[in-house]
């Protein structure tokens, strides 16, 4: 296993270069599928080789740059890593100890160095030596562990340095210290490989020799190659300047091709006049980039939110007074204010993962809703076509995408009064794409 | 000018009296320095000014700084966002400020319990549904405390109905996004939005410690405020949104015998029975056996707003505000008396105004009569304001936060 602490050292041909980014995504590829037996033949990728640390070291850089592909890096060396470790004998998981603590102390000795880096460095010093204790190694590989919760030999880690494991409450805590069991030691150094990639990349930003290496031919190319493969996880929005043209006035008809996230934030707006801001964020990207100008989307709003909110909404602003905050706000949307960003509506992806609080709207309802709510809602929207219906409801658990994907199908079909199966070439990440593509299909027709 | 009753429309008369008089911006200069002035100077603070008008990125080099553009615009609220390394107002306008530091902070506010509360709803809070503020507090608190070993924390009412707490230590200042994301998911239990009836999932054979610690915290309040004095299961259609946080195969089992009995605490009686009777039987199912546990979470575990806490640039209320619906001011409290505190009694603006004015008219009294029997010089002892009103209690708790902080 490696930590790729330390960069690949001298010189290897562009042919070569490049097949260590070909190989490096076709590991990625085998084990997004769960085909991990097929990695081991991937020749450029024994553990630590010069040619493994030439990949995962470009990859590095390409994420410090793209900041979505940098989702996917993470993800997929995580997993790389728990891959190796899970292979491991006791020899195997001595000797990575031993080269980790290693460069490690080498690391440590090297000058200017940042504090954040620092503390990790320092961390996998303390980890591997106490891991290389031989009560240690012999209790957790010889002894019989059949018992998960085991504390014989804790490790403690300052939280901060190994924090995705408090997202699903994994571990306990004790006063800023995660307590690990002897068990967790797999997921534990997973978790440090992870705040270790997450600062080497921030302190990428200081550093002169990335900006010279990114402005090289040969590493575009390469980034291009590998972005053009990634290039589904990407949210790629259509803005506004795509020349589309919606027309305000026809929202409320043309809203039953709305994907159902789009269509619930609209119905709740309906309803209570208002939506809280995270809602109105998203709903108003949705509306710029399915085509509703600057000026529709002011007056959409004035329109929504000169009404009396109904009690149980969650703001109790309204036009009259907060008109200002409200322009600015759409404006900063249409990249006309602030930083001018041109803002994009966010992915499915999004959608689907984000933590939703109690009582919130947005998220991905094929995700996030409860059975009885979905069928409710899916009930009203596709009269008589139950059994589609309870299809969806399955396939939702494993799949909201595909779920969503049968809904768009139905949709079509109630809404051009046919049965006829829609083909599978529409495909959409975003909410605008789902629309959009549903909105071709049907002029088609 | 004083008035008894708070008055939306007299704010711009009180607000500059009270940023001249009130405001306690020496403490609050000193807690935003954190012993540097240079720290301060690079802390964006924007101001709300009448007339919605929002003046973000704003930035003051010194204290005399802070407090003369106060006086001048007597915002109508303060927000506090991150230090930046440049000074937020000097930033130029296409660059994009770096944040090095802020405060972490949560948010809880009622509203986020109208699915659950059923004293008050939206704007309007009570000492009833207080209950909850006050059970979040102490959970939220203890956790972090001892989950995260976090020491310096501020807890303020927000204004109107619900409640702010700022960590304010060291290493918790210097956090990035990620972590804080994994402090708020650590922290938040409850989830998954409106369409989702039940927002509590425990599955497997144990609940993780600082769920425990936090269900014995609820547990001294639960059957008296939520069963009883909320009332959650005294109607039909309470009864109703209770029991569709049970999975649809075991609701049948609970529905008639909690159909049977009238009182909200007779039900809830009636739906432990129920479950410690199916348990016995093996009819419950391995991933519903914390089912009691989550009911009791979904109720009365803190419902954080996470977006607040996920980013360090995000901009949050700053104490000593006036609310300007309500005229009450963000009063620091103190977690240990929470349930003390009471939203109703909280200082209004124009409350403090009048005490500042009564004790004004009381020392010049004071001074005329003594002027006229004794020819003695008179000592002027200088006393602060506030400390002449009711907002001397939260000036002290305040401080009572400061003092650690600046010790260290």
């Amino acid at each position: 296993m490696s930590f790729y602490l330390k960069p690949p050292r001298g010189l290897v041909n562009l042919h070569t270069f490049q097949d260590c980014v070909e190989q490096r995504l076709k590991c990625y590829e085998n084990i997004f599928h769960g085909n991990e037996e097929k990695i081991s033949s991937l020749v450029y990728l024994v553990e630590d080789s010069p040619l493994d640390r030439t990949g995962h070291y470009l990859f590095r850089l390409l994420s410090y740059f793209n900041t979505s592909f940098r989702y996917v890096f993470l993800e997929n060396e995580k997993k790389l890593l728990l891959l190796r470790l899970n292979c491991y004998h006791l020899e195997d998981v001595k000797y990575f100890l031993k080269r980790t603590l290693k460069h490690s102390r080498e690391c440590l000795n090297e000058k200017s160095i940042h504090e954040t880096v620092k503390h990790i460095y320092s961390l996998l010093v303390y980890l591997c030596s106490c891991m290389l204790r031989r009560d240690y190694l012999n209790h957790v590989f010889m002894d019989d562990h059949s018992d998960s919760d085991c504390e014989r030999f804790q490790l403690k880690v300052p939280f901060h340095l190994c924090a995705s494991l408090l997202f699903h409450r994994e571990v306990n805590l004790n006063r800023g210290y995660v307590v690990i069991k002897c068990l967790e030691w797999k997921k534990l150094l997973v978790s440090v490989f992870e705040t270790f990639l997450r600062t080497a990349i921030k302190e990428m930003r200081y550093s002169r020799n990335v900006q010279l290496v990114a402005s090289d031919d040969r590493i575009k190319n390469v980034f291009k190659v590998i972005e053009n493969r990634w290039r589904k996880t990407e949210s790629c929005g259509e803005g506004s300047s795509n020349g589309i043209r919606f027309n305000v006035s026809n929202i409320d008809a043309e809203s039953i091709i709305f994907p159902l996230c789009m269509l619930n934030l609209y119905k709740v707006l309906q309803r209570t006049n208002r939506l809280s801001h995270n809602e109105r964020f998203d709903f108003s990207l949705f509306m710029k980039g399915i085509g509703i100008s600057l000026s529709d989307a002011v007056r959409f709003w004035e329109n929504a939110y000169s009404k009396q909110h109904s009690a149980c909404s969650k703001c109790s602003h309204d036009w009259k007074n907060n008109e200002k905050r409200y322009i600015y706000g759409i404006r900063h949307l249409y990249g006309l204010e602030g930083s001018r960003k041109d803002y994009k509506v966010r992915s499915c992806n999004y959608f689907q993962e984000k933590t939703l609080s109690a009582m919130e709207d947005g998220g991905c309802p094929f995700r996030h809703f409860d059975d009885d709510n979905l069928r409710r809602i899916l009930k009203n929207l596709l009269p008589n076509k139950e059994d589609e219906v309870e299809v969806m409801i399955y396939e939702r658990k494993e799949h909201p995408g595909l779920s969503c994907k049968l809904f768009q199908e139905n949709v079509f079909q109630i809404v051009t009064n046919s049965t006829t199966e829609v083909a599978c070439d529409t495909n959409f990440n975003d909410p605008v794409q789902y629309y959009l593509s549903l909105k071709r299909l049907i002029c088609k027709q | 000018m004083s008035t008894s009753e708070f008055n939306e429309e007299h704010l711009p008369d009180l607000l500059p009296l009270y940023y001249k008089r009130l405001f306690p911006h020496l403490s609050f200069y000193r807690w935003l320095s954190y012993g540097n002035a240079a720290v301060f100077a690079r802390r964006e603070i924007s101001f709300t000014l009448f007339g919605d008008i929002y003046i973000r990125f704003q930035s003051f080099d010194t204290h005399e700084d802070f407090v003369n553009e106060l006086q001048k615009k007597y915002p109508v609220k303060i927000d506090l966002g991150a230090v930046y390394y440049t000074k937020p107002k000097d930033r130029s306008p296409v660059s994009v400020l770096q944040p090095v530091e802020k405060e972490i902070v949560f948010d809880i506010d009622m509203t986020d319990y109208d699915d659950i509360r059923t004293c008050c709803s939206g704007a309007d809070v009570c000492t009833k549904c207080w209950k909850f503020m006050a059970i979040a507090c102490k959970i939220l608190d203890t956790a972090l405390r001892e989950d995260f070993g976090y020491e310096h924390i501020l807890w303020v009412f927000s204004g109107r109905r619900g409640i702010h707490c700022w960590i304010a230590d060291d290493e918790a200042r210097k956090l990035d996004d990620n972590v804080r994301s994994a402090i708020a998911e650590y922290l938040q239990v409850i989830r998954g939005g409106a369409n989702k009836m039940k927002k509590v999932e425990l599955p497997g054979d144990r609940i993780h410690a600082s769920l425990v610690r936090a269900l014995s915290i609820i547990d001294k309040y639960f059957v008296d405020c939520v069963i009883k004095e909320q009332d959650v299961l005294g109607t039909d259609e309470r009864l109703s949104n209770f029991l569709s946080i049970i999975d649809e195969d075991l609701r049948s089992f609970f529905r008639t015998p909690m159909k049977n009995v009238g009182t909200s605490l007779e039900r809830w009686n009636a739906f432990e029975e129920t479950f410690v009777h199916l348990l016995h039987k093996n009819q419950i199912p391995r991933n519903l056996k914390n089912l009691r546990e989550e009911i009791k979470l979904q109720y009365s575990y803190p419902r954080l707003d996470i977006n607040v806490t996920k980013g360090v640039n995000h901009l949050l209320k700053a104490p000593f505000c006036v609310h300007p619906k309500s005229g009450k001011v963000s009063v620091p409290f103190n977690p240990k008396m929470v349930d003390n505190f009471n939203p109703n009694t909280v200082p209004t603006i124009n409350l403090l105004i009048d005490e500042i004015n009564s004790y004004d008219e009381k020392t010049k009294e004071q001074e005329k009569s003594l002027n006229e029997t004794d020819d003695s010089v008179i000592q002027k002892i200088k006393i602060k304001d506030y400390k002449k009103t009711s907002l001397l209690k939260a000036v002290s708790i305040f401080e009572e936060f400061l003092r650690p902080l600046e010790k260290g």
